[in-house]
């Protein structure tokens, strides 16, 4: 996944420590590249710490991303404190029980959970609510940084979360779609 | 007070008489009989919000009793507070219930969804078939019940199950059935479908004289009673499928569902009362096991015999699980709380991996023993005390108290255990053969789904690490049992997640391997058995790079002239007859071989054997329901961007008027014209002289090119024997060293070219 | 089910695949020996996963000089044999 970001990660991890308690990033792959080598910078710090809503923390760039910058690889691998959810009852117990606590923290890929079919509509808006609360709880204390996916991956009736979020969110920050490099034609391995 | 000593065959809710028990008599006897039965469930939450609920609860019409009590939640340290709701009417429990959540859904519901079946076996012991003591009155109802049975007595007394079956003459999704069987015992009747009148009039007789426990149908939940139930209705001649007349029918009704991705399909369901259904087109564990498997699994699991016969084995464990808690005094929550803890990044390098699968060495083997841990996972659940309230171990035991997980499980296993050993020296005649080999394929079920459950999202006990520790400790066992068998001086040349195949040279009587077992099972405190010496095995490679090792893609013979094999097509559900039937005839005849010399020389009747089918196929001898492919649907007609030869011939059936829903399997035949798919269940006939012959040609030369392969044959090669251009005579053919490396077989060599040493 | 951290086939495919460009600018001969080095390395999957290493090319570099070595022990053991020497 090697697309370049518009807003450089530099830019970002700056915003971090002025005046954005909770910025949101709207990206494809829940702005997975960027957040991963935000997760890389944010750890060479100190703890980050990183809640996975949608099964998608991939640590192998991140070392690599790390590696990049410092040959201090496990050492500030070991700064990223990680929990996962893995449906939207878990999502908001996972936000509720996180400590306000002055560390950076990460949310990946929020909305993923909240978008189960199995899940009806009101009590997913219900519990989104609830974890919207809990997001602006978090960021009293340190900077929030939220991934969602685009729009257009989204069913038209769960939009509206979309919108929640972007109202609470204090910086909203939309990445395009990656312009496609005409495909290389690699013969197979072997 | 009348006695009565028998088997429970069907328990349920009754508006009117709070539970109805269905009891088999030991004397012959079938009694309805019924006891009142509360059902208790709890709520949690901020005192402001508890008062509301009490307010709203005390208004209701089931007129609950309402109380304050704690109660202990396996994820959390403290008691918590709650607000019990006892409901007199069983029946009305769940209702009030689902009311309740809507009005106040920030609580947090305890035992509250729980099967009626379930919380019975709690309060009882109780299960389905379970050998009872009752006293009750002149009203049938019951003063006492005594359970003088348990689900884990390997040889428990059979009851004297009445059971019919009734089947249409052919599958109503192909064509339209023109005579129901009902078989009872030696008796056999065959009734016309049509006219409808007598049809209903004669099934109805045959239930009331024989008065069947058991009814099995085949498309009894999707055609079959459907069918019979409407023109029931429509002609006004009751047919009285249900015991009990008082009770309508239960239906629960189809649904596809989303999991992780997949699209699941659930076909409609008609349960029975005082009568069990099943369905032998919509089981699960019939397939695998019978009806003793369904039996077997409902009397460990507690559910209802219909309810084990339709579910999956997850519903099982889940069951099993919530009975244990509530027995425990433990809460069931009715949504998963409990999340991950936070761990650091590098931790999850470490657990989240699967069981350890190595990359066999290629080639052919012999003097190869297979040995397998028993139930690995749920052993090692057991052994290292896994359970989401526990903190996960730091070896390979514990020290601790027992947790919900293995106090669950281990009963289970140790009976699997017992049956398996059992079966070992068991002989085939023996009456008990069939019952426990059912058995211990519904246990087998249960068990590998435990491990899933525990990391399964929703489970309402699991949690994540716990599934991480499962694995863990399974690649630690792994490891130390690849030691145990290096020290002693074998070779090891597979191993996949919880087996072994270890080579040492003059391997081929049983007793040799137990030293290495033994070992093993001092070493990891885990039971490891032999699951058999191969005559020979050979582990295949990719079929794109012959250097290229596959995991768990091997077949071979065992001493005993039974074979295995594992990832090639003789095992894919998809395949048609004709190709899976062929790949089997040519295999069956490489086993006949003793040594790895023997293959080769089988070859050319195995190549025979082939061209024979070739031939069959190109003068139009296959009859072309053996030329039929069967593919489930991965997703919904639209998603896909250029249709697969199943969504074609799913379009196909659409135009014809009939459906299929996502995750149902699509059959068709491949035809050389228009689409290249002929859907088989549309209902005119396919024309045999539009079969597109080359491409079954193909589809066979590759199924016994991936059996030939190890052997040096690949597709190429075989196209060219059987065109007659190559030469058989394997005069100077050596057969040392049959390993990929240095072997350059992929390419074509003709005997001549062969390097001599 | 739960499964987070991408399995090391994956990885190792992806690994593999990384090394695309380089590979196409190799001669042909070139290109089928860089091949064998990879599936060789192959053999060893099991072990890299349980290593466990942050960096897995790492391990999968290790595995690949590991089958190189064994193959020169099994020529030196080969070539010891034709010319009778022990060098």
């Amino acid at each position: 996944m090697n697309f370049s970001s518009i807003v450089p990660s530099e830019q970002v991890a700056l915003g971090l420590t002025e005046k954005d308690p909770l910025t949101l990033i709207i990206a494809p792959h829940a702005g997975m590249p960027l957040m991963v080598e935000l997760a890389a910078r944010l750890a060479l710090n100190g703890t980050v710490r990183v809640l996975d809503g949608g099964n998608r923390f991939n640590i192998y760039p991140v070392a690599q991303a790390v590696r990049r910058i410092t040959p201090r690889l496990e050492e500030t691998l070991a700064h990223i404190s990680l929990a996962r959810a893995f449906t939207c009852y878990q999502m908001l117990t996972l936000l509720e029980e996180t400590p306000a606590l002055p560390t950076p923290t990460l949310v990946l890929d929020l909305m993923s959970t909240f978008l189960d079919e199995n899940v009806a509509l009101p009590e997913s808006l219900r519990l989104f609510k609830l974890g919207i609360a809990q997001l602006e709880r978090l960021s009293q204390a340190a900077p929030l940084v939220v991934s969602v996916k685009l729009p257009i991956a989204l069913v038209a009736d769960r939009m509206p979360l979309l919108d929640l979020l972007q109202q609470a969110s204090t910086r909203v920050i939309h990445l395009e779609a990656p312009r496609t490099r005409p495909a290389e034609t690699l013969p197979l391995f072997g | 007070m009348n006695e009565c000593r028998g088997w429970l065959l069907d328990l349920y809710a009754d508006e009117k008489d709070g539970v109805v028990l269905w009891f088999i008599g030991k004397k012959g006897e079938r009694l309805r009989l019924h006891q009142p039965f509360a059902v208790i469930f709890s709520l949690a939450g901020p005192p402001k919000s508890l008062r509301a609920a009490w307010r709203w609860l005390r208004e209701q019409p089931e007129n609950p009793e309402l109380g304050r009590s704690e109660g202990h939640d396996l994820f959390l340290a403290e008691p918590v507070t709650l607000l019990t709701v006892k409901v007199a009417s069983a029946a009305a429990q769940p209702a009030l219930f689902k009311r309740c959540a809507q009005v106040f859904p920030d609580l947090v519901y305890y035992d509250a969804d729980v099967q009626l079946c379930l919380r019975h076996a709690v309060a009882y012991g109780t299960f389905p078939l379970a050998d009872c003591s009752v006293a009750y009155d002149d009203n049938n109802l019951i003063h006492e019940l005594h359970v003088l049975d348990s689900p884990w007595k390997v040889d428990p007394e059979s009851a004297p199950l009445r059971c019919m079956t009734i089947e249409p003459d052919c599958d109503p999704q192909h064509n339209t059935p023109s005579t129901i069987q009902v078989t009872y015992n030696k008796n056999k009747w065959d009734f016309p479908v049509n006219p409808v009148k007598p049809l209903l009039i004669d099934i109805g007789a045959v239930l009331r004289h024989y008065d069947p426990d058991i009814l099995i149908t085949n498309w009894g939940d999707t055609w079959l009673f459907p069918m019979l139930l409407s023109e029931s209705e429509r002609s006004g001649i009751p047919i009285p499928l249900n015991r009990d007349s008082r009770q309508g029918i239960l239906y629960h009704h189809e649904k596809s569902y989303f999991s992780y991705g997949q699209i699941v399909y659930k076909g409609q369901q008609i349960h029975l009362y005082g009568r069990c259904h099943i369905d032998r087109k919509n089981s699960f564990l019939f397939k695998d096991g019978d009806l003793e498997g369904v039996l077997e699994s409902s009397r460990v699991t507690a559910l209802p015999i219909q309810t084990s016969a339709r579910t999956s084995p997850g519903t099982g464990i889940s069951s099993m699980q919530m009975v244990t808690a509530m027995r425990n005094q433990i809460l069931v929550p009715w949504h998963k709380q409990q999340v991950e803890r936070q761990k650091s990044a590098l931790d999850l390098l470490h657990t989240d991996q699967g069981g350890l699968v190595y990359q066999p060495i290629i080639g052919v083997h012999t003097d190869v023993a297979e040995i397998d841990f028993i139930s690995m996972y749920p052993s090692v659940m057991v052994r290292c005390n896994i359970s989401p309230e526990i903190p996960p171990p730091t070896f390979l035991g514990s020290n601790e108290e027992p947790g919900l997980i293995p106090l669950t499980l281990k009963p289970l296993l140790d009976k699997r255990v017992a049956i398996k050993l059992a079966l070992g020296k068991m002989h085939s005649w023996d009456p008990r053969h069939k019952r426990y080999k059912a058995a211990s394929a519904a246990y087998k079920w249960l068990l590998v789904t435990c491990f899933g459950y525990l990391g399964y999202k929703n489970a309402r006990f699991g949690r994540i690490e716990s599934h991480e520790a499962v694995t863990t400790w399974g690649r630690e066992a792994l490891l130390l049992a690849k030691e145990a068998a290096e020290d002693m001086g074998f070779t090891v040349l597979h191993m996949y997640v919880d087996g072994l195949w270890v080579k040492k040279e003059g391997i081929d009587r049983p007793e040799q391997i137990t030293p290495l077992l033994d070992e093993i099972s001092k070493r990891t405190g885990l039971s490891i058995a032999l699951d058999g010496i191969y005559r020979w095995v050979t582990f295949l490679s990719s079929r794109m790079n012959t250097k290229v090792p596959v995991p768990n893609r091997y077949f071979g013979f065992y001493q005993d002239g039974s074979f295995k094999m594992r990832g090639i097509d003789a095992r894919r559900h998809d395949m048609p007859a004709f190709i899976v039937d062929t790949q089997m005839g040519m295999f069956n005849i490489l086993g006949r071989a003793e040594t790895a010399a023997q293959i080769q020389a089988l070859i050319p009747q195995a190549l025979d054997l082939l061209r024979g089918r070739l031939n069959d196929l190109h003068a139009g001898r296959i009859p072309l329901d053996q030329l039929v492919m069967g593919q489930h649907l991965s997703r919904e007609l639209a998603a896909y961007k250029t249709p697969s030869p199943a969504a074609r011939a799913l379009m196909q059936l659409q135009a014809a008027g009939k459906d299929k829903h996502p995750g149902q399997r699509v059959r068709f035949l491949y035809i050389r014209s228009g689409e290249g798919v002929f859907a088989w269940d549309l209902p005119q006939k396919p024309d045999p002289l539009t079969i597109d012959v080359a491409y079954y040609r193909k589809l066979l030369i590759r199924a016994a090119g991936t059996l030939l392969q190890p052997f040096g044959w690949n597709d190429g090669r075989i196209k060219e024997w059987l065109s007659g251009s190559l030469n058989t005579e394997f005069a100077s053919y050596r057969q040392e060293g049959l390993t990929a490396q240095g072997r350059n077989m992929h390419k074509l060599v003709s005997p001549t070219h062969f390097p001599t040493a | 089910m739960g499964r987070t951290l991408p399995s090391i086939t994956t990885e190792f495919e992806q690994e593999q695949a990384s090394f695309a460009r380089f590979r196409r600018a190799l001669r042909r001969s070139d290109q089928l020996a860089l091949d064998d080095l990879f599936a060789s390395a192959r053999n060893h999957l099991a072990a890299a996963a349980y290593a466990a290493n942050a960096l897995p090319m790492e391990t999968f570099l290790l595995a690949m000089l590991l089958e190189e070595h064994k193959e020169v022990m099994r020529l030196r053991t080969l070539v010891e044999q034709v010319t009778g020497k022990n060098e």
